[in-house]
């Protein structure tokens, strides 16, 4: 179970998706999952190894790492793209709901042709459009949310290439050394932008559905 | 074998679950199983060659890591997963079987030629009813038992979910005590914080299911009651005409949350 099965997954909400939100998952797949699996994950790889200190004090390396890094870039990415990508299984319950109600209509003896059932494309409409905009909400929701917790947690977005810690057991400063704090500046910088273009898209996505709806609305009482 | 290949297992019992189960089964899959896999394992990695003793005495890091941590919270986890994971494999061979039974009579050419052929016995979803349910509300509740009981193991082996800094350390050969420090103590808590709160939630997932089926049981028994009284011979016809139906629409159940692939 991996970033493989994710896509396998979410590859089959596409099909119901607006192309604003084809688009999104594009982008979601290659410039950030990819990035973060191919290259990312290789330079935060020894990022406790040579994350030197300059004592010979046992402890006092963990305990530093452990105070300025409380949580690192690369689980905070995976659980943003995890809960990202959530809110679309919404709508796959939504439209397999949605499915499961048609069969039972045909049970109940309707006239629906099962062939076309199975194929069928579910038109973003009715309560789907509500589910459809939730997940949107909730995506753009945990994007600013996660990108919140960066800021905050690591005071910005630039990895200092020197950190002064002085937790015990710390014999009083201690001087600490991140290992390949430029290549981790580049690559936060990086996966911003592209949480940036992505909020950008849902946003896009969410008016494009509201300017639908309204011009149904106002085609329908014309 | 590995998680994959438990996916594609539990994905085809999933054609024979409720909702709340085929939501559990994607809960498991997401937060639980490819959290562990692409972020846990990860900060756990370095869990012993990070583990720091203040001291130069051979053999007491590896002593104290032991005393300490006697099995890590990843091995915990993928055995919980794992337990928490099998009793549908229950259903799955009760399935099974009910399959090989009515292959077995289509073979014989019995009286009821109600399927055209093998495959669509093979296709056939089956409604959770009669010693299905059965097998399947156990199913539930041993899952329900394993979940508390691995969550409890947790909190006792490690008293409590958080993960200290510092231990205090005096087992030999160790002299008198050292202090030992853990790599990456608070993104440790985090994760374990993390996934015993899923795990909270597949319990309620659980319980919903389990208070889901016992209702729609009661339901069933009031109504047959009600029908035994007007309409003795209703009953037969409903389940042959049942049966036509899940014939001709069993192949198109395949859009379950998991399978979406197709």
């Amino acid at each position: 179970m991996d970033w493989g099965s994710l896509q396998a997954i979410l590859g089959g909400v596409n099909k119901h998706s607006t192309s604003i939100g084809k688009i999104w998952l594009t982008v979601l797949f290659i410039f950030r999952i990819m990035i973060l699996v191919v290259a990312a994950e290789r330079v935060w790889g020894d990022e406790q190894q040579d994350f030197v200190c300059n004592t010979l004090q046992p402890g006092c390396r963990n305990v530093c790492y452990d105070h300025f890094f409380p949580i690192s870039h690369i689980r905070l990415w995976a659980l943003q793209l995890i809960f990202v990508s959530t809110p679309a299984l919404l709508v796959a319950m939504h439209v397999a709901y949605t499915r499961h109600e048609k069969k039972r209509r045909f049970r109940n003896g309707e006239k629906i042709n099962i062939e076309e059932l199975k194929n069928e494309k579910i038109h973003i409409r009715g309560p789907l459009w509500w589910t459809y905009t939730s997940s949107i909400f909730f995506r753009i929701i945990f994007e600013a949310v996660f990108m919140y917790v960066f800021y905050y947690m690591y005071d910005g977005y630039q990895m200092p290439r020197l950190v002064k810690c002085n937790a015990w057991p710390c014999p009083n400063t201690v001087d600490c050394f991140v290992s390949r704090p430029t290549e981790k500046t580049t690559f936060t910088i990086f996966m911003l932008a592209v949480s940036g273009i992505c909020i950008v898209l849902n946003l896009a996505e969410l008016c494009y559905l509201v300017i639908k709806i309204c011009t149904k609305e106002s085609r329908k009482t014309a | 074998m590995d998680w994959g290949a438990l996916h594609t297992i539990l994905g085809g019992v999933n054609k024979h679950s409720t909702s709340i189960g085929k939501i559990w089964l994607t809960v498991l899959f997401i937060f639980r199983i490819m959290i562990l896999v692409v972020a846990a394992e990860r900060v756990w990695g370095d869990e012993q060659d990070d583990f720091v003793c203040n001291t130069l005495q051979p053999g007491c890091k590896n002593v104290c890591y032991d005393h300490f941590f006697p099995i890590s919270h990843i091995r915990l986890w993928a055995l919980q997963l794992i337990f928490v994971s099998t009793p549908a494999l229950l259903v799955a061979m009760h399935v099974a079987y009910r399959r090989h039974e009515k292959k077995r009579q289509f073979r014989k050419g019995g009286q009821k030629c109600e399927y055209k052929d093998i495959e669509e016995i093979r296709a056939q979803r089956f409604r959770i009813e009669g010693s299905l349910w059965w097998t399947y509300t156990s199913s539930i509740f041993f899952r329900l038992v394993f979940e508390a009981v691995f969550m409890y193991a947790f909190y006792f082996m490690y008293d409590g979910f958080q993960m200290p800094r510092l231990m205090k350390c005096s087992a030999w050969p160790c002299p008198n005590t050292v202090d030992c420090f853990v790599s990456r103590p608070t993104e440790k808590t985090v994760f374990t914080i993390f996934m015993i709160a899923v795990s909270s939630v597949c319990i309620l997932l659980n319980v919903a299911e389990l208070c889901y089926l016992l209702t729609k049981f009661f339901l069933r028994r009031s109504k047959k009651a009600g029908n035994a009284k007007h309409h003795p011979n209703h009953e037969n016809k409903e389940e042959t005409k049942q049966n036509e139906m899940n014939e001709l629409i069993s192949d198109s159940c395949q859009n379950t949350v998991i399978g979406f692939s197709s």
